[in-house]
């Protein structure tokens, strides 16, 4: 994008000022290179969200931002129902709930190295993950709604998990206000077998080292020492939030035209959140919510016992899990007034600071961690909330690097084959059942993560603790 | 009868109490199986495997069953 | 080898086309049914290049009030069978009947070793959005597939 066609706040606040059926202005946090480097559908979706009935304040992009289905991914948007807002199947994407979560080993790589590749293997013969693989956990109908209803809470009461687990889970690891009977007999039967597996495309699992501490103080409150070996996941509510986010859309496109919602590109599909139609999607996407709560408390229990294998005296604690693609309702103070509001955030996570009522205890003094997830080859950032992140963008940051170019465009340029070799020449072990999908994901398919979270932090959403850089990569 | 295998906790020990023919002729004389997730990490058996012979996958050790008739574990050598 | 494109016989009968983190799939064809029976070849081709073998019949049947919504809900139709039946489909034969549309997929169940499927399609989407017969008078059919 051409950073002419924006005011400039700041180095990392851009401004289109409300025009046309704007409502708001949108706001884009990015350093001048990230805008350059920016496909100008991004300019063309934040504005039109802009234009969505009752938004709150601004329609805002992340440092990652790039071109989404009528809400950039990177996007944030808050709706007031009490001013016509609208939820949007959109806003919030295909994989509900997609994140992150980060589990301490107490390992350090010293301890790792010598059974690296035998880890490897075990973490990718035991973990189903891709197209073809095999869960092990069938859902019947009870399971299913309890489930849905339950989320981590309910994968901990089956012996999926650790009780130390849920506080450090959003949500307390169970989304209130799911409702089950919202969700299609489609979409249950598209997870009855799901359970417990990874996922392909982006989905990983990694066993990381800690590279570089930016931040002591708060490192050492998360539990993080340089060389420290930790576990990351990544994978969202599977083929349920899938199913869900294809129903609605369909739903909330016919509806949208008929609440009298002029819809810039049908793609913004939404419906007012008091409408019949915006409560169902609320009640099923919460249920997706706890679904992909639940997917990653069961996969953290096997990453738990993977480890217990090769190191019985350690266990993986979880430092904490946060969901990228959400709508959620929450207070925020605007102008002056305290008002309860649904946040969209579709690839940005949520970022609170210091003193939230809603983090842990151990960890409110210095505010939530933030999990953003690089590339295969390249690294991953621990970051933490900001308390300007609130008045910047009600408390979201980026949500990781973003790809660079096309799947298609990947494939032509390079071998899975030869990317693993080669990054096997560095230490990294990555494990994939399809070395086309390696191709894909090749770390030069993405851009750099490093110049995304410096923009995030010169922009206020949220600090870099702690720079992570793989070991091992399970992908599907 | 009900049969629990759960994960070895002791160091070093890849060995697994029952592998999955064992369990299949079990299962096959209608004796309930109840496998640990990941039982056989050490092994190189996966849940799949166990569950394919006729276990029953569960979460932790605690999940096998309260009376299990017994539990099958691997003997030090 | 890079396969984003199949010919028969001098006339493209499907392509891929880019978009940042998914897939655009399009198919052409005399009518918009056989233009969709294309696209849905790409969507296969956008999950293995191997050869899936169209053994399998399964029958599908959905509805939308126009016909590019119509294209989107036949790709979301089989997205749904590979997801729940856990199968691959190479062969499609569609009816069209006004806002209706009967389909029928062959296929067989996922082989991991022989398919090595690259992703898992999630849904098929309005973006890039068209179906549309050309000055030439082929029909294409196209979206992106969230992946």
């Amino acid at each position: 994008m051409d950073p002419a066609r924006f005011t400039r706040v700041d180095d990392t606040t851009w401004r289109i000022e409300p025009y046309g059926a704007m409502r708001v202005p949108a706001i884009i946090y990015a350093d001048e290179d990230l805008i350059r480097d920016m496909d100008d559908k991004v300019y063309e979706q934040a504005t039109n969200v802009a234009m969505l009935p009752g938004i709150v304040q601004a329609s805002y992009a992340m440092p990652d931002a790039h071109w989404g289905y009528g809400f950039p991914i990177g996007g944030v948007a808050a709706f007031d129902p009490d001013q016509g807002g609208v939820v949007s199947a959109g806003g919030v994407g295909f994989d509900i709930s997609c994140g992150v979560r980060t589990m301490l080993t107490g390992l350090t790589v010293a301890d790792v190295l010598p059974v690296q590749k035998s880890l490897a293997d075990s973490l990718f013969r035991q973990i189903p993950a891709g197209v073809g693989s095999k869960g092990t956990i069938t859902l019947d109908a009870i399971d299913m709604e309890a489930m849905l209803a339950g989320g981590a809470c309910w994968a901990l009461e089956h012996g999926w998990g650790d009780a130390r687990d849920l506080e450090r889970i959003e949500e307390q690891g169970r989304m209130a206000s799911a409702k089950p009977e919202c969700v299609s007999e489609r979409a249950k039967e598209r997870q009855r077998r799901e359970m417990g597996t990874l996922g392909s495309g982006n989905h990983y699992l990694e066993v990381q080292a800690v590279a570089e501490i930016f931040d002591a103080k708060v490192a050492e409150v998360f539990g993080l020492k340089q060389d420290d070996v930790v576990v990351t996941i990544h994978c969202g509510s599977r083929g349920l939030g899938h199913q869900i986010g294809t129903e609605f859309l369909k739903e909330m496109v016919v509806v949208a035209e008929a609440s009298g919602i002029r819809l810039p590109d049908r793609e913004l599909a939404c419906a007012p959140i008091n409408s019949e139609v915006g409560q169902r999607y609320l009640g099923a996407m919460r249920a997706a919510i706890n679904c992909a709560l639940a997917n990653r408390e069961i996969l953290g229990h096997y990453a738990r016992r993977i480890f217990d294998h090769f190191f019985p005296d350690h266990d993986l604690r979880l430092l904490f899990d946060v969901s990228h693609n959400t709508c959620k309702v929450e207070p925020h103070v605007v102008a002056g007034k305290r008002r309860d509001l649904f946040v969209h955030r579709k690839g940005a996570t949520r970022a609170f600071g210091p003193g939230h009522e809603s983090l842990p205890e151990a960890l409110r003094p210095v505010g939530q961690p933030v999990l953003i997830g690089g590339s295969m080859g390249t690294g991953s950032y621990i970051l933490v909330g900001e308390a300007t992140g609130e008045q910047k963008a009600f408390s979201s940051a980026c949500h990781g690097a973003g790809r660079a170019m096309s799947r298609h465009a990947a494939l032509k340029q390079w071998s899975g084959r030869k990317v693993m070799d080669d990054l096997a020449a560095q230490g990294i072990l990555i494990r994939s059942p399809s070395t086309r999908g390696v191709a894909e994901e090749a770390p030069g398919a993405y851009k750099n993560v490093d110049a995304v979270v410096a923009a995030a932090e010169h922009a206020g959403l949220s600090r870099r603790v702690a720079r992570l850089r793989p070991l091992i990569c399970i992908k599907g | 009868m009900f049969i629990g295998v759960p994960k070895e906790i002791k160091a070093d020990e890849y060995r697994v109490g029952l592998i999955p023919a064992t369990i299949k002729e079990l299962t096959a004389r209608g004796h309930q199986v109840a496998v640990e997730t990941m039982a056989g990490a050490g092994a190189d058996i996966v849940d799949q495997d166990y569950a394919a012979a006729g276990a029953q996958i569960v979460a932790s050790r605690a999940s096998l069953s309260p009376r299990p008739a017994f539990t099958c574990r691997s003997t030090a050598s | 080898m890079s396969q984003s494109a199949a010919t028969v016989a001098g006339s493209t009968r499907w392509e891929h086309f880019p978009h940042d983190a998914d897939v655009g799939v399009r198919g052409f064809g005399a009518t918009p049914a056989e233009a969709f029976e294309h696209a849905a070849e790409a969507l296969t081709a956008v999950v293995t290049h191997t050869e899936v073998e169209p053994k399998v019949p399964v029958e599908v049947r959905c509805e939308a009030p126009d016909l590019e919504l119509l294209f989107v809900e036949w790709l979301n139709a089989i997205i749904y069978e590979m997801a729940v039946r856990g199968m691959l489909f190479s062969r499609f034969a569609v009816q069209i009947e006004d806002t209706r549309l009967n389909g029928i997929l062959w296929g067989e169940p996922v082989d991991v070793e022989r398919h090595a499927p690259a992703c898992e399609p999630k849904g098929a989407t309005y973006t890039a959005l068209k179906v549309a017969a050309g000055s030439n008078g082929i029909w294409s059919a196209a979206c992106i597939v969230d992946v």
